[in-house]
């Protein structure tokens, strides 16, 4: 298995936001889908070790979220559906601040800089527009070495041009092993991306939709 | 106008919570009863005590309205317009309560002066207040009123800045959590040292007229460096609300821990120097000192981590910190041990495990 998820709970206050016994996925790129507010990105940031939650998460069939917590965060990357950054900090500063922290190397953040089409890397974030942010968060989830990607609505604010080169990363990646949790209201067929099953977010757990 | 209170009085006490932390810490644990009674006393009969009353209140004014003019301009303010809808009549009166809302501490503050004014019979020099009060509400409901007349129909570009480094920014976590509290919450951090760095002055100049030992300033000093709790709380929420994604990032839990200890480790230096500076205590002393502190803010951020936040009922938490740590200074437990406890059941806490994982 590629992740496990066992007695997942997560929790806003006394809300319970999600409540997921068990879910195991192996290589593929998987469709999960929900009505707004159902958990998604709740649980992809949980997926992330960026909440606290109790149960347990596996990576790989060893990499354990809370006993190996930087072994998993390099294998795990995440592009929030809506990416907030200091504004004060340029693409540049983040771009080499990240690539540190995911061993990532030079050529690889150059080659995705570029691919990106991101010629604003000295500009501060606060002066960016959010397809110009959303394309810096899309670039920084494929940097390093993971096993998993979770793009969170990957689509929004981004340009048909930087779309084309999201769509050909995920297959590149994915052919190189790499396994995708996609969320997104818009279909991923229609641009030639197969995906190996969808998933449902309902009653706080994941259901698969040929089960619904 | 719930909406108004919501989003624009609550907003402000909300964000400027450190600095208001910071200048009760300094009004209510620095200046005694006697103190806070001098200074009503002077406002109500010195020769320019109701001047500086009034400038004192308008400076506060001021930032109230400048908080008001630069929220209102943020993007998702926008529906704020909707306001211009209003009949005049109605606008006026909410923007009316509106201010009230930000004028709330100098209301209570005009409380305390009368009930200062009937104790020493001083009422007749009381009047000047309530027309303070009529100047101020006006001040910041035609502030809101211009706001709303002139809406930014733009996205503002921080494209260019007044600070501009000779070299490349560092990529640094520390680098860049300090620069966020100059660029982000220069208020809280200038509010912030002030306070700090009155509070060891004022400790230094008591420890100086007496014979003490260590204990005196450790129990002084102790409250200078837990006055940082605001900024403590600021870059708490740095690391967990302005870019919470940055916990998705591969870092050991021991690093983690280590940049809060180097962003306390640095935020501490202003008031430790005034200590030094004063030269009534030897560098060695100074050192625990400091210690001393930075494991205070370091437990504390350490329960704001745990409590996701500053819980209502936190003062009293702190409040019986700082007096069971008094304790222990006063029975003679050596500095350096309570500072190495602190320290190394900081760094225990902060490991994940059980339940719930929280770095």
């Amino acid at each position: 298995m590629v992740l496990e998820i066992s007695r997942l709970r997560q929790r806003y206050g006394e809300r319970e936001v999600l409540s997921i016994p068990s879910f195991g996925i192996e290589k593929g790129i998987y469709w999960i889908q929900g009505e707004n507010g159902a958990g998604k990105s709740t649980l992809f940031r949980t997926l992330a070790g960026m909440l606290p939650f109790e149960g347990s998460v596996r990576l790989d069939g060893k990499y354990d979220l809370k006993k190996d917590p930087v072994e998993y965060r390099l294998r795990l990357n995440l592009g929030e559906a809506e990416p907030l950054y200091p504004s004060f900090l340029t693409p540049a500063d983040l771009i080499a601040f990240v690539a540190e922290a995911q061993k990532a190397s030079r050529e690889q953040s150059d080659r995705l800089t570029e691919a990106f089409g991101i010629n604003y890397l000295e500009s501060p974030f606060g002066s960016c527009s959010s397809g110009m942010v959303k394309k810096v968060s899309l670039l920084l989830a494929f940097l390093g070495d993971p096993s998993i990607i979770i793009l969170d609505e990957p689509l929004i604010t981004i340009d048909r041009e930087a779309r084309e080169v999201l769509f050909e990363l995920i297959k590149e990646y994915h052919r190189n092993g790499v396994t995708f949790l996609l969320s997104s209201h818009q279909l991923f067929e229609q641009e030639g991306l197969h995906v190996s099953q969808s998933f449902r977010l309902k009653n706080k757990t994941l259901i698969a939709t040929d089960a619904l | 106008m719930k909406m108004l209170l919501i989003s624009t009085v609550s907003a402000f006490f909300r964000q400027r919570a450190g600095t208001f932390l910071v200048l009760l810490g300094v009004l209510f644990g620095f200046l005694s009863a006697n103190e806070h009674h001098a200074f009503a006393v002077f406002f109500l009969t010195g020769t320019y005590g109701m001047l500086s009353l009034f400038v004192m209140w308008l400076i506060y004014s001021l930032l109230c309205g400048q908080f008001l003019i630069n929220t209102w301009k943020l993007p998702e303010y926008t529906f704020i317009f909707h306001a211009r809808t209003w009949p005049a009549l109605i606008r006026a009166r909410r923007f009316a309560v509106q201010a009230l809302g930000f004028l709330q501490p100098i209301l209570y503050y005009g409380i305390y002066l009368l009930v200062v004014a009937i104790q020493d019979k001083l009422l007749a020099r009381l009047w000047p207040v309530i027309p303070f009060y009529v100047v101020l509400m006006l001040l910041l409901a035609v502030t809101a009123e211009w706001r709303l007349r002139k809406p930014v129909l733009y996205v503002p570009a921080k494209g260019k800045s007044i600070i501009k480094w000779p070299f490349r920014r560092p990529v640094s976590w520390l680098c860049w959590s300090m620069e966020w509290l100059v660029r982000e919450r220069g208020i809280t951090l200038l509010v912030g040292k002030l306070g700090t760095m009155l509070v060891a002055a004022g400790t230094m100049l008591y420890y100086s007229t007496g014979e003490y030992d260590i204990r005196m300033p450790a129990v002084g000093m102790s409250l200078a460096y837990l006055l940082n709790l605001g900024l403590s709380l600021e870059l708490y929420r740095w690391e967990s609300e302005i870019w919470l994604w940055g916990r998705s990032l591969p870092v050991p839990v021991w690093k983690r821990w280590g940049r809060v200890v180097a962003a306390h480790i640095v935020l501490i230096v202003p008031e430790t120097l005034v200590v030094l500076r004063t030269g009534a205590l030897g560098f060695a002393d100074v050192a625990q000192l400091y210690l001393l502190g930075l494991t205070i803010l370091i437990v504390s951020h350490l329960y704001l981590y745990k409590k996701s936040g500053l819980p209502e009922n936190a003062m009293q938490v702190f409040l019986f910190g700082f007096v069971g740590l008094t304790l222990l200074i006063l029975y003679k437990i050596p500095l350096l041990l309570l500072s190495a406890c602190g320290l190394v059941f900081s760094l225990y806490a902060s490991w994940p495990r059980g339940r719930y994982c929280r770095k």
